[in-house]
């Protein structure tokens, strides 16, 4: 029987024998923290979700290929899948720069028709959108280990062999991408309330009376 | 930082919470570090339902054709 206290391991052997139920739960388990480190790295919403579906394809095609062997340590292969993902489209996309704006979407995507008020839209810019933006900001030694830590949940010395450090550097960084978060956060709490309305042109949403109304629908 | 994932054994996080206790200051960071981390897991996102039906429409795709 499939519940949440069974291990990936346990998942795994149960997809491999053709138990599907057994592959949704692995992936509901794994999505969001996956998506999260995914996300940090390309800082694009929509190659995100590509990246995404490319792990779990990945790792699908290698289960039901028979050649899964990794051994009761299914997030740590499917995050290194995730991250080779990553780093390879982060750095491709260096070579073909896009505009994206600083919460991951595209510039067109800015465009919005407003269904909802001005207060609603800035209330979605909540801490969570801030915090994303501060681990963005950190230097990128430091948010490397952050993402690989805390998000693909590798260990400190799988990061320090996958990044050529010793395990005292990487410890080093994690704890300084802490103790920043942990200053900016608190300096961010002390600014926000001062500052309801954006400063961005482009984050101020697009009445719906403006020109012909089905444009963009 | 081992301590904070999980990764001390059961000899050193012995010793590490026997730290935390004496020393009011070190306790003070760490639960700093604590709090941090909470928010970090507040912070994931979650991909868009498409995506997920997309996943599993492939991986029972795969099923099927077995």
């Amino acid at each position: 029987m499939i519940d949440n206290r069974s291990s990936d391991s346990q998942l795994v052997s149960l997809y491999q024998s053709g138990n599907e139920e057994a592959f949704e739960m692995l992936l509901h388990r794994h999505k969001s923290r996956v998506y999260t480190a995914i996300y940090l790295i390309v800082k694009d919403r929509y190659v995100a979700e590509d990246l995404l579906q490319d792990t779990f394809i990945k790792a699908v095609n290698v289960i039901k290929g028979g050649r899964y062997n990794e051994e009761g340590k299914f997030l740590p292969w499917l995050s290194r899948i995730a991250h080779n993902l990553a780093i390879d489209h982060f750095r491709s996309r260096k070579r073909h720069p896009e505009v994206v704006l600083e919460d991951g979407s595209r510039v067109f995507d800015s465009m919005h028709f407003a269904e909802e008020s001005f207060e609603t839209i800035q209330l979605r810019q909540d801490t969570k959108c801030r915090l994303r933006a501060l681990i963005k900001e950190l230097p990128k030694e430091q948010k490397d280990v952050l993402i690989m830590r805390h998000y693909l949940q590798m260990s400190f010395q799988e990061i320090a062999d996958r990044t050529g450090v010793s395990i005292n550097t990487a410890l080093g960084r994690m704890r300084y991408a802490l103790i920043n978060l942990r200053k900016k956060i608190s300096q961010n709490n002390n600014a926000y309330d001062q500052n309801i309305y954006p400063t961005r042109p482009d984050e101020a949403p697009i009445p719906r009376n403006l020109g012909r109304g089905d444009e963009g629908d | 930082m081992r301590r904070l994932y999980l990764e001390t054994s059961a000899e050193e996080t012995k010793e590490i919470d026997k730290a935390l206790l004496c020393d009011s200051e070190l306790q003070r960071y760490y639960l700093e570090m604590v709090a941090t981390k909470k928010e970090l897991d507040d912070a994931r996102l979650e991909p868009s339902d498409a995506t997920i039906k997309n996943i599993l429409h492939y991986a029972q795709g795969l099923q099927e054709h077995k």
